[in-house]
């Protein structure tokens, strides 16, 4: 048996399923978002769908929900994690193993059993926040029903949360520098900040790429979160892009619209990944 | 001297102890939500609207866990979850594992560009391939069904990228060898490729298995009948028509995160070994 024929029957289930379940739908997601199509019949508009979502109000919104979200969200989990990695990089082995798994745990848990315990801390009258608040006379806020602190406290949920896969990334790259570039700038008497800002954080920039690459493509795709604490309220302040498309297509049926603004967020998400990829990547050798 | 080097490891110690700390406090801050949720499931609903608020159960209840099978089918959620994620996690693992090991160590033409276009797949968001897979969907009649749960995860751009990664490392002269020796493609591969790639096989497979247990949006579109949900839609279901409902609606969140921390810590050391490999430049 040829070489060729060999990989072609290793290929196959996988070209098969990859063709039917992501190609297929992602060029028949680019025709539907020409037309306005409906179940009875479809017709060609042009780009008139992506015309109507760029002028949406409601889509602008959603977009700077989303950028407000993904920024806070993306800067503070490389900020913490990072800070998490460098505390723990010199300790034993056994603490740096426990610390990795009780920072992971959370974050594999899931967005749905964690939206749903902050709904509960949440609320209103039964909820453990409100309750502190009032045994100390403070006001209570109705947080996920105030569209001043909705989207803020959604983001507190997304920054609390697991901070794992980070943490694990940042110390695998910290655990890889060289101890004698240290040793070398301390005897020339540098102080801790300048050996962090001069060699660590240059050395690492690899893995801030990576961070901040997955954590954009993930952050700007957000929807469980937003579902289940709010469903894009009160007043869209807590609508996503995401969120958007899955209320123009399930709840309203504007089936081309939700088309053209899913490709509209693909375009936006591969050019930010990539101007982030540019900018930042060197080659880091050692 | 001594003197200077004595205040030295004391500023040492003291920063020690306060970076500790801080470790501590922040698994305690991210952790807390889960303590409250296992709290306020086995508590009765008085236990837990009180101020200051009691950190330790005082009457333990398993009457938020029966309303969840009296209520509503949190057996069959459960169930359907279950199965859904054991079937995709098996099959995934053959379907990828071919695939990387092809892109890895076979020659064929266009390899390299092949590989590119899928990777390039991954960059596509989810809601992209939603739509039309449940316009198709639905015209076919698959909807509520287990076919298109388990049958589009089946192979997964990242697995194939994982799975090649890893295999990558492996020496080329220990397939050629078997080669010499006669052994037929299905043999190596059988014998002494899924042997080698145990630990990435590892890694792929509890995080398929977590993606899909955790997965939402999926069965939130592709699913209708109370009887077909999982948990995660299922929970989402109580919070929205029992709102005020907050024992039981921790006791199913309970229960949907059960199967992780015992999927988490019997197979910890995969979850590291999946996310360097995953991360590694290529």
């Amino acid at each position: 048996m040829s070489n060729g024929k060999t990989a072609l029957l290793f290929l196959l289930p996988a070209i098969l399923l990859i063709a039917t379940f992501s190609l297929y739908p992602i060029t028949y997601a680019f025709m539907l978002s020409f037309q306005h199509f409906n179940v009875m019949h479809s017709n060609w508009v042009g780009v008139e769908n992506y015309r109507r979502v760029l002028v949406d109000p409601i889509v602008h919104r959603a977009l700077l929900n989303t950028l407000i979200y993904s920024g806070v969200v993306v800067t503070s989990s490389i900020i913490i994690s990072l800070g998490l990695a460098l505390l723990l990089h010199e300790r034993a082995q056994r603490w740096q193993t426990t610390f990795k798994a009780l920072y992971y745990l959370p974050a594999q848990i899931g967005v749905v059993v964690t939206a749903v315990v902050w709904v509960y801390i949440f609320a209103p009258l039964d909820g453990l926040l409100n309750h502190s608040l009032a045994a100390l006379h403070l006001s209570q806020p109705l947080w996920l029903a105030n569209p001043h602190t909705a989207l803020f406290a959604i983001i507190t949920t997304a920054v609390l949360g697991g901070h794992g896969a980070g943490v694990i990334l940042y110390l695998a790259a910290l655990g890889g520098i060289p101890k004698s570039y240290y040793e070398a700038a301390r005897l020339d008497g540098s102080s801790g900040w300048t050996q962090f800002w001069r060699i660590t954080f240059p050395l690492i920039r690899p893995t801030t790429i990576y961070v901040l690459i997955i954590g954009v493509i993930g952050s700007f795709q957000v929807f469980g979160a937003i579902y289940l604490m709010t469903q894009g309220g009160p007043q869209f302040s807590t609508d996503t892009i995401v969120y958007d498309i899955y209320d123009a297509f399930f709840k309203r049926g504007e089936v081309g619209i939700a088309c053209a603004e899913a490709f509209l967020l693909g375009i936006v998400i591969v050019t930010v990944s990539l101007l982030q990829y540019r900018t930042l990547a060197s080659d880091v050798e050692y | 001297m001594s003197n200077t080097k004595d205040a030295m490891t004391g500023t040492k110690s003291v920063a020690s102890v306060a970076g500790a700390a801080l470790l501590a406090a922040w698994a305690l801050v991210s952790l807390f939500p889960l303590y409250w949720m296992l709290l306020t499931a086995l508590s009765p609903q008085a236990d837990t609207t009180m101020f200051p608020p009691r950190w330790l159960p005082q009457h333990l209840t398993f009457e938020n866990f029966r309303w969840l099978f009296s209520h509503v089918a949190m057996g069959r959620w459960f169930f359907n979850s279950l199965l859904v994620a054991s079937a995709v996690t098996a099959g995934s693992l053959l379907i990828n594992t071919m695939a990387g090991y092809a892109f890895a160590k076979l020659r064929f033409p266009a390899r390299e560009q092949l590989f590119w276009m899928l990777l390039s797949l991954m960059m596509v968001p989810e809601i992209v391939t939603l739509i039309p897979l449940y316009v198709v969907v639905n015209d076919l009649w698959l909807s509520d069904t287990y076919f298109i749960l388990i049958a589009p995860f089946l192979a997964s751009v990242w697995g194939i990228f994982l799975i090649k990664q890893f295999l990558q490392t492996l020496p080329s002269a220990l397939l050629d060898s078997a080669r010499v020796d006669g052994a037929g493609e299905w043999t190596i591969f059988y014998r002494i490729v899924l042997p080698l790639a145990k630990p990435v096989l590892g890694a792929l497979a509890i995080f398929t298995f977590v993606s899909q247990w955790n997965s939402l949006l999926w069965w939130l579109l592709f699913t209708s009948s109370t009887q077909m949900r999982n948990v995660q839609v299922g929970l989402a279901g109580i919070r929205f028509q029992y709102a005020t409902e907050y024992g039981p609606l921790m006791a199913g969140a309970l229960l949907a995160a059960v199967p992780i921390i015992i999927v988490f810590f019997a197979f910890q050391r995969f979850f590291v070994r999946g996310l360097t490999i995953g991360a590694l430049k290529g």
